[in-house]
């Protein structure tokens, strides 16, 4: 059984409680101010739009909004934290209740809550120091916190659980691009009769999937050697790549929460009204597919991959057989889009239906549509290769297309003739005789002159 | 009000607050928490339908737009500070 | 007649006197008496004198807890020696905008901890009626200050009663405005939502001349943004209630007399006075003590040997033990014991009980004076319920007795309401305070009635220091 909380970094412009910039910077200590640095007289105030990513996310993981939320202190000392509390929200998160759909599984969330990122501590900055060494930009950074149930099974789904999570917050814009680097997590994680062993503060999706699968592991061989899993909290080493016991219990700590008497209680009922939450991926696959009669669950993926690729769905399905536009989209189009990102898909977006509408109708073959879509990216256009299918000339395209791909054949034909022969032979047994072999000829020479 | 404050709690709750107390003051404070808190007891008949309020006057609603700027330079800040190529000190944490 | 700040106004606007030249012979006369009285923590060696309108120069001094850039603010506290703050705190800024020449840092006790500023790391200030006795807390520096010198406002600050009380023992006026009205952007908090900043001056002008400038929407403490606009007039007063629980339990009989003797010539004048019960403020001290050291104890977290103030000797101590030591070695005793009792009443198990029961005590007390003043404009009582203490005794009380003590002034400060107090009578030389309270936000009312009341009423003062000669 495994359970997350999962921290995730807002992509907003100022931090969570400051003006100051929210952004990566190498200086240490040159994104900061009285505020986030705790100094005595700061006081906090709420950013706006991370409220909104906030309400945004619970919404999108089909939480209930609370009618009121405010702010808490979580009191704890630590170099870490500015003012050695943490103001975070304890008895009135954003939301609660809610859950994400994975292949067979409900994994439900229990809630969804706003807080701020402590500093980042440096400890090997000198072999021998004897002190540490803070950097307070992180400090005050905009976080939310998603807290699941134990309701996955095994490091795989958890896995899905974690991508899809991240793909469903990343349609609704709060998270972005490169963020699956810096999400942090804990786990909690036990087999079968087993007790549960808490792993603190793994950083990004693929240190989170290592570490699970060895905690699975070496849960399993203590069990399978009749031992007992201790509970207890570990943390991974991410060089090694293994799970080790934490050091002796500190300091004791009580959190001791209290409402944070700097900060406004905020009525989120009136204030998600006035919002309007952008479409859940989930949403939106869903109005698609019923507004164009696609079976269920065929559209999510095209939209989890690209938002611009979704709205070229939506955009080309308007005039274009849906099932041909969502196909080519999902498959040939998204594959130059990832190797091509620099490609506007506004721009080619006429020519990609124009090569889609040739294939509905008919008139052009998937290899062809493969070709189009490839020189659509590469130069801008579909050129030739599209016309001489719409005027009905699919001989010609064939030609068109081998020459293409092979230019030497030109040179070969234009020098030696007779090496038309081969040609004409290679395409009779490619077209399985359903051209004979003098028009072939004929093409071929057509084709060769022209270029 | 209904627990035993001993010495116990007075070395719990000065922990928590990260205080060394020596024997007298642990004696003092236990006296002074006894005391203080009997006192508070009443507290407890007290009746408190309402809400709690959370400040003395409704505060609500109040969002900063999210602009980044700078009133003060970090350095001006952060100069006066100990610090190690930039970085702020702080005492041992491992 | 012109009394207080005023006079030094009008002298500034008619080039009768020189705003610099004025300060430099204020402050010759007012360092050995400053010191004589241990009333700064910090004085400002060379100040300046400030320009414009309205203020033109007129000196101002600031609670220590009250944040000026670039000079040591300690809050009354070891733990924060050597701090200068990088910023100013809102009213400070809005003081030096409006001409104000910042004269020091007053003297207080830790953090606010107290009722007699004799918590102060830095000694006690004396109050100038008889150095013997304490000047009140935790304002105390403001409160002796505004008793001996003529043209002056202070910077103050409230939490359960730390501006009524100085004022009371020091026989100046004290106005703490109501929870929201001013700025607490750069105070150094004791409890976040029972802090007030306020002012202390020589009469109810004084006050009307400041508050103004101090008051105010400011968008670094969202806390501030609720007020209505400030617009002060002269209101009628009609009606006076006196809460009929409180004031028959003042064991000083002198001061309730004083006090029965000041409301009969209110009545002369015309005012309706009535008892009223308001039977919920008798759990204000618990409610009031469980809330401000609950949140105190957080405020204090910060205080550890890092980043800035009273440094950790070693950084090569693991940061519990170096959180430790400093902590241990700085604190005050007062402030420790607060600081645990805070501690203590949010902790799991006991927070339901003590926190949370006080929140809704809280609610209580507000809902129970909004009914009180549907029906009258102000409600009075006296300010302490004893004259200025002497140092001996208070060194022999108990803390809870001590705690008892507040019980006057805790109701109003936990409900947030703005409060006046001003001197009412001398007794054996010493002063005591009447203490008028009004709805949130009628700042005006409050102030009419107290001028209402110093019509008729002779203020003296120990001191009269000035810089015209």
């Amino acid at each position: 059984m495994i359970g997350l909380e999962i921290h995730v970094q807002l992509p907003t412009r100022s931090k969570m409680f400051c003006s100051c910039p929210n952004a990566v910077s190498d200086e240490p200590n040159s994104t900061v101010c009285p505020v986030c640095l705790g100094l005595p007289g700061s006081k906090p105030s709420v950013n706006k739009k991370a409220l909104e990513l906030a309400a945004t996310a619970a919404n999108t993981l089909h939480c209930k909004l609370l009618d009121r939320t405010w702010f808490s202190r979580k009191t704890y000392f630590y170099p870490d934290l500015s003012k050695n509390f943490q103001i975070t929200q304890f008895e009135a998160p954003v939301g609660t209740g809610g859950y994400l759909d994975i292949s067979g599984r409900k994994v439900r969330i229990s809630r969804v809550h706003m807080e701020e990122d402590p500093a980042r501590a440096v400890h090997d900055l000198a072999p021998e120091q004897e002190f540490s060494l803070l950097d307070y930009n992180r400090s005050g950074v905009p976080l939310i916190e998603i807290v699941t149930m134990p309701d996955m099974d095994s490091p795989v789904q958890a896995r899905e659980f974690l991508r899809t999570l991240l793909d469903e917050l990343r349609y609704v814009g709060v998270v972005v691009e490169g963020e699956d680097l810096k999400i942090r997590a804990d786990a909690n994680i036990s087999i079968e009769g087993g007790e549960r062993v808490e792993i603190k503060n793994v950083t990004g999706l693929r240190n989170l999937e290592r570490c699970l699968d060895y905690e699975h592991r070496r849960q399993e061989k203590l069990s399978k050697a009749r031992m007992a899993v201790k509970r207890e909290t570990r943390s991974f080493d991410e060089e090694k790549g293994v799970t080790v016991a934490s050091r002796e219990k500190e300091e004791e700590q009580d959190y001791g929460y209290i409402f944070e008497p700097d900060l406004p209680v905020y009525d989120l009922k009136l204030l998600s009204g006035e919002m309007k939450f952008p479409m859940t991926a989930a949403e939106k696959a869903a109005e698609i597919e019923k507004r164009f009669g696609l079976p269920a669950g065929e559209a999510k993926a095209l939209l989890l991959s690209s938002k611009p690729l979704g709205d070229l769905f939506e955009d080309i399905a308007r005039r274009v057989e849906p099932t041909h536009v969502l196909r080519w989209l999902n498959s040939v189009v998204k594959a130059e889009h990832y190797k091509r990102p620099d490609v506007d898909l506004k721009k080619v977006a006429g020519e990609i239906e124009r090569v889609i509408a040739a294939f509905a109708i008919g008139k052009i073959s998937d290899s062809i549509v493969k070709s189009a879509i490839k020189a659509v990216f590469e130069v801008g256009t579909a050129g030739e290769l599209v016309e001489l299918e719409l005027a009905g000339d699919a001989l010609a395209v064939i030609i068109a297309e081998i020459l293409r791909k092979e230019p030497h054949l030109v040179g070969e034909i234009k020098n030696q003739p007779k090496a038309v022969n081969f040609l004409v032979g290679r395409i009779i047994k490619e077209t399985k005789g359903k051209y004979d072999a003098k028009r072939i000829a004929e093409e071929i020479k057509k084709a060769v002159e022209k270029s | 009000m209904g627990f035993e404050i001993d010495e116990d709690t007075i070395e719990r709750v000065a922990k928590i607050s990260r205080l060394r107390l020596s024997p007298e003051e642990e004696e003092r404070l236990l006296c002074d928490f006894k005391e203080i808190l009997s006192a508070f007891s009443m507290l407890d008949e007290a009746e408190a339908d309402c809400d709690p309020a959370f400040h003395p006057i409704a505060i609500n609603n109040y969002l900063r737009d999210d602009e980044e700027h700078t009133d003060i330079p970090p350095d001006d800040i952060v100069g006066s500070m100990d610090t190690h190529q930039r970085f702020i000190k702080g005492p041992r944490m491992q | 007649m012109t009394k207080g700040a005023l006079e030094y106004i009008d002298a500034a606007k008619r080039g009768e006197t020189d705003p610099s030249k004025y300060l430099g012979k204020l402050m010759g006369k007012l360092q050995p008496q400053a010191e004589r009285f241990n009333l700064f923590s910090c004085i400002a060696l060379e100040p300046e004198a400030g320009k414009g309108a309205p203020l033109r120069g007129l000196p101002f001094s600031v609670k220590d807890n009250i944040c000026v850039k670039g000079f040591e603010t300690r809050a009354g506290s070891k733990i924060l020696e050597g701090y200068r703050p990088p910023f100013d705190a809102t009213v400070v800024e809005r003081m030096k905008a409006a001409g104000g020449s910042f004269i020091g840092a007053t003297n207080m006790d830790e953090f606010g901890f107290g009722t007699f500023s004799a918590n102060c790391a830095f000694g006690a200030p004396r109050n100038p009626f008889d150095e013997t006795r304490s000047c009140g807390g935790s304002s105390g520096g403001a409160g002796g200050l505004t008793a001996i010198l003529r043209h002056h406002v202070a910077l103050a600050e409230s939490t359960g009663g730390s501006i009524s009380c100085p004022a009371s023992f020091s026989g100046v006026v004290g106005f703490t405005p109501t929870y929201g009205r001013v700025s607490r952007y750069g105070l150094i908090d004791y409890a976040n939502s029972l802090d007030k900043i306020g002012l202390m001056g020589r009469c109810v002008d004084d006050i009307s001349l400041a508050l103004p400038i101090i008051s105010g929407r400011d968008r670094r403490d969202p806390t501030s943004l609720a007020q209505p606009e400030l617009s002060l007039s002269d209101e009628k007063i009609k009606s006076i209630a006196i809460p009929e629980e409180l004031v028959p339990a003042v064991p000083d009989a002198r001061v309730s007399e004083a006090f029965s003797g000041a409301i009969r010539k209110l009545q002369d004048g015309g005012i309706e006075v009535a008892k009223v019960s308001m039977p919920i403020l008798k759990y204000s001290i618990p409610a009031y003590y469980i809330l401000a050291c609950a949140e105190a104890s957080t405020n204090l977290a910060k205080y550890c040997g890092m980043r800035y103030g009273k440094a950790g000797t070693r950084y090569d101590k693991m940061y519990d033990e170096f959180f430790t030591e400093v902590r241990t070695q700085s604190f005050g005793v007062e402030a420790k014991r607060r600081l645990m009792l805070g501690t203590f009443a949010r902790m799991a198990g006991y927070r339901d009980q003590y926190y949370m029961k006080a929140l809704r005590v809280r609610g209580e007390i507000v809902e129970s004076y909004e009914d009180i003043f549907r029906e009258y404009d102000v409600i009075a009582t006296p300010t302490m319920p004893l004259l200025p203490p002497k140092f001996d005794n208070i060194c022999k009380m108990s803390p809870a007795t001590v705690y008892a003590l507040d019980f006057l002034t805790v109701p109003p400060n936990l409900a947030g309401i703005p409060q006046l107090s001003q001197p009412m009578a001398y007794v054996n030389g010493l002063p005591a305070g009447i203490h008028f309270m009004a709805d949130h936000w009628e700042e005006s009312k409050l102030l009419s009635i107290g001028r209402i009341w110093e019509a008729q009423m002779h203020y003296t003062f120990p001191l009269d220091l000035e810089g015209f000669s």
